[in-house]
């Protein structure tokens, strides 16, 4: 069964046709990477995921997604359940203006998930699995602004998997962080991926290469190629998709 | 090359024409700064501020301005707590559930313009209204005309601190679940500050305004008592000793501004320290 | 969502499934949040409402009685003879409004431009609190400061010399007052009170204009002064405008302040140097006595409408203006 599948989508903002009638698969417990020039609708694509598109005011979607099945695009649908099924780390980090612990604790807080003992638990866990606990642990009651710019963004990662979702969406997560901070993130990443279906936009082939089990391959709001990724790497089809690893456009 | 010199001379004539322009502000400021000290200071007295007017007040006679002191407290309070039951909820509506509506769009325009409603409108609509209903003037009447007029004061600086909040904040607040309620929240949170500078300058504006209450809280030479009953205020204090014809009278009216004056001030002044350096979990 | 919720990771600690009743419950407070804050916000539409409707409704008796244009465009004010004619209050109150503006807006943009471009942060750190300081100080302590300053200058030195220097070309500078409380007085009084509405926000305008904007600009050579120039008049004009309808408001409803100096003449000015009275100072003036007389209530309140009509008119046409330029593709 297929974690994400995408169905006939369409995304226009205003007049302008976004992403073109894109229908794709993307695999369940695996880290797919959509790639390509800037511009091309990854990022689009990859908030329609978690339904953050509907902030836009003037953005109209047609089609559907569907995670395990269940379709996320319509009237019965419930947008915050969506968003609690679907977690996100953005491409900058951006803490809640709160504590470092109130920040992981926040969204089980609002959505119930535990309280007490366990939510501090709970907490203390997904600290961990962000690997931040060792450097934040004795100071949970701090402003989450004093952290650096790569602690910040695994705290994120922290909040993200406190409220326990199916999906993590990656905007260029690590494209604000110095080269270590980055190759924190991205082993972080790749040790989530038998956990959660791993969704992440990069423009960089190389950590694409890298990370990826399958690869969407976009251009100009249509996707061109999509694989699993040592096919697409070793044996791209398409003159588009060798052209750009070849990195002779974008 | 001409050309060039007289790009020159343009810009300096204007730089000079611009420090005018600032000194005169300058020498206004400190104008009225100094005409109310030097004219308040001679007539200030601990009796002032302590008492009550005794009989005859308003031809001389002894006693203070401690009712209308207490008095501009309890209107503006009152009306700033009022004002921010409606100012917040509409403010956090605008930029949550109705972000980039027409109703937000409606909103802030109905706001512009009863921001710049002069603030005696307000108070000949509570007069007509108490008229109508047959009551009289009152603290309680005061309070809704004065909470009329800084809605749109705090509304319009608590929208302008929402809507500098980085949409970030948004984005991975709503990431995580969250419903517009608990956005809203959040925003709340983030704005705390400016919130509370937005409070002490509608508060500074409340206690200045006359005009509001000259009708709707009426005047009184006795202590505030109770919600129902008229209420003295310091700007009509002010106001009604400076009609007087006595130069003894008038001389407590100085007395009065300068303590408005220093009481308005400060609150402007808590207000500026609010808004630049409080907030410990606050993005900047 | 009517989907199965099945275990998908094995790792997802059991018990810390999205309690569904804790779900309906947070669906229900966002309702009823949404509810109760979308009701105040549509209330202050209401409120503008009510305001015209009672003012309209109190109004009533004297509109039946005397034709628009009779009660706004008649010179005679004789409440005891029945005749309301406001002109004199209008006309008093453009006069003290325009000669406000006339002062305040030059003077105000001129330092908001100032304070914006050409202070040092250190400079700024002492001006700035000037502006703040203008826009704390309360409507009577101006009108006190007025009766004390203003009123003696205007008496003693404005209206002489410009009796001298300019009323050989206009008779409007004629000196026709010995008093000193006139329309000039009131103008120079409100101007400072408006002063520091127009500089503020003309400083955010130029302040909020994109650097890259700037740099452009400067690397094409141009003066500072240029610089100002093109984001003053392109990219703040909206903000500007906005400033002086703002200004505009303030200086026509002033209450307290402007009745303190304005001398409170109900006839029709022909010099700035006239006494005058203005549409708020006449209501604020009267209402004492005003249940004694038989439909004076409702004039004032008549009075009241025409400024609540002048300032939303001000704002709605300040607001189609720049919407229109947005949709034209002017600069927001």
């Amino acid at each position: 069964m297929p974690g994400i599948a995408i169905r006939k989508l369409n995304i226009w903002y205003g007049n302008t046709h976004a992403l073109r009638e894109i229908n794709l698969d993307l695999p369940d417990g695996q880290i797919t990477a959509i790639i390509g020039p800037s511009g091309c609708g990854k990022s689009t694509l990859l908030k329609s995921i978690n339904r953050l598109l509907d902030l836009n005011e003037h953005v109209r979607i047609t089609g559907q997604i569907l995670i395990d099945g269940a379709a996320i695009y319509g009237k019965q649908v419930d947008v915050t359940e969506v968003r609690t099924q679907v977690g996100m780390l953005a491409q900058k980090p951006f803490p809640l203006p709160m504590s470092i612990y109130d920040n992981v604790a926040y969204g089980p807080r609002i959505h119930g998930l535990a309280r007490g003992r366990q939510l501090a638990q709970l907490v203390t866990d997904s600290l961990k699995a962000a690997r931040l606990w060792d450097e934040v642990g004795h100071r949970l009651k701090e402003s989450a602004h004093k952290l650096s710019v790569g602690q910040q963004q695994r705290l994120c990662l922290a909040r993200a998997l406190a409220i326990q979702p199916a999906v993590l969406l990656c905007d260029e997560s690590t494209a604000s962080l110095d080269p270590i901070a980055a190759r924190g993130i991205e082993e972080l990443l790749s040790s989530l991926r038998q956990r959660y279906t791993l969704v992440m936009v990069t423009h960089d082939i190389e950590q694409a290469r890298r990370l990826a089990d399958y690869v969407v391959f976009m251009w100009l709001g249509e996707v061109v190629e999509h694989g699993p990724a040592a096919a697409f790497f070793q044996h791209p089809q398409h003159s588009l998709s060798q052209a750009y690893l070849a990195r002779e456009i974008g | 090359m001409r050309r060039k010199q007289w790009r020159k001379l343009e810009e300096g004539c204007f730089i000079w024409l611009m420090r005018l322009a600032l000194l005169i502000a300058v020498v206004g400021l400190g104008s009225i700064l100094f005409t109310i000290t030097s004219r308040g200071w001679a007539a200030l007295s601990w009796e002032m501020v302590s008492q009550p007017p005794s009989a005859g007040f308003y031809l001389g006679g002894g006693g203070g301005i401690l009712h209308a002191l207490l008095g501009s407290l309890y209107l503006a309070t009152g009306a700033t707590l009022l004002a921010l039951l409606i100012a917040v909820p509409v403010v956090l509506y605008i930029n949550t559930y109705g972000r980039g509506s027409k109703t937000a769009e409606m909103v802030r325009l109905v706001l512009n313009i009863l921001w710049g409603m002069p603030s005696i409108v307000f108070g000949v609509f509570i007069l007509g209204l108490l008229l109508a209903l047959g009551l009289r003037t009152s603290l309680l009447a005061g309070t809704i005309a004065l909470a009329l007029v800084i809605v749109p004061i705090l509304a319009r600086t608590f929208d302008e601190v929402v809507r500098l909040v980085p949409h970030e904040l948004s984005e991975t607040t709503l990431a995580l679940g969250t419903t517009r309620l608990e956005l809203s929240i959040m925003l709340l949170r983030q704005t705390m500050p400016g919130l509370l500078a937005g409070l002490f300058l509608a508060f500074e504006r409340a206690l200045g305004d006359g005009a509001a209450v000259l009708f709707t809280a009426g005047f009184t030479s006795s202590m505030p008592s109770s919600l129902f009953q008229p209420v003295a205020s310091l700007p009509l204090v002010i106001f009604f000793q400076l009609a007087t014809p006595f130069p003894e009278v008038q001389a407590r009216a100085y007395a009065a501004a300068l303590i408005l004056t220093a009481i308005v001030l400060t609150f402007g002044m808590l207000g500026y320290f609010f808004l630049h350096h409080v907030g410990k979990h606050v993005i900047r | 969502m009517d989907r199965q919720q099945e275990p998908r990771n094995a790792s997802q600690p059991a018990g810390l499934r999205v309690d569904s009743m804790h779900h309906r419950m947070r669906r229900w407070q966002d309702r009823i949040g949404q509810a109760i804050m979308g009701a105040l916000a549509w209330s202050l539409l209401g409120l503008l409402l009510a305001i015209g409707g009672v003012l309209l409704l109190r109004a009533l008796p004297i509109l039946e009685r005397a034709s628009v244009p009779e009660l706004l465009f008649s010179t005679t004010w004789q409440p005891m003879r029945g005749l309301f004619g406001m002109a004199p209050f209008i006309v008093g109150t453009i006069a003290v409004t325009l000669v406000a503006m006339l002062v305040a807006v030059p003077l105000a943009i001129l330092s908001g431009i100032y304070l914006a471009e050409y202070m040092t942060s250190r400079a700024r750190l002492f001006f700035k609190p000037v502006t703040d300081l203008l826009a704390g100080i309360p409507p009577v302590v101006y009108g006190l400061w007025g009766v004390l300053v203003v009123v003696p200058f205007v008496r003693n030195e404005l209206a002489p010399w410009a009796d001298r220097n300019l009323a050989a070309y206009c008779s409007c500078f004629a000196n026709t007052n010995p008093s000193g409380y006139s329309i000039a007085a009131a103008g120079l009084v409100l101007s400072l009170m408006v002063y520091p509405i127009i500089v503020t926000i003309t400083e955010e305008v130029l302040r909020a204009v994109p650097r890259e904007l700037r740099e452009a600009l400067f690397a094409l050579g141009a003066t500072r002064w240029e610089v100002t120039k093109v984001t003053l008049l392109r990219a703040g004009l909206p903000g500007v405008v906005a400033a002086v309808v703002l200004g505009f408001s303030r200086a026509f409803g002033e209450t307290l302040a402007v009745l303190m100096v304005v001398g409170n003449v109900p006839r029709m000015p022909g010099s700035i140097f006239d006494g005058s009275y203005t549409l708020a100072a006449l209501i604020a003036n009267n209402y004492g006595e005003m249940m004694s007389v038989p439909l004076y209530e409702s004039a004032l309140m008549g009075a009241g409408l025409v400024l609540l009509l002048v300032v939303v008119s001000f704002n709605l046409g300040a607001w189609l203006f720049l919407t229109r330029r947005l949709k034209r593709g002017g600069e927001a």
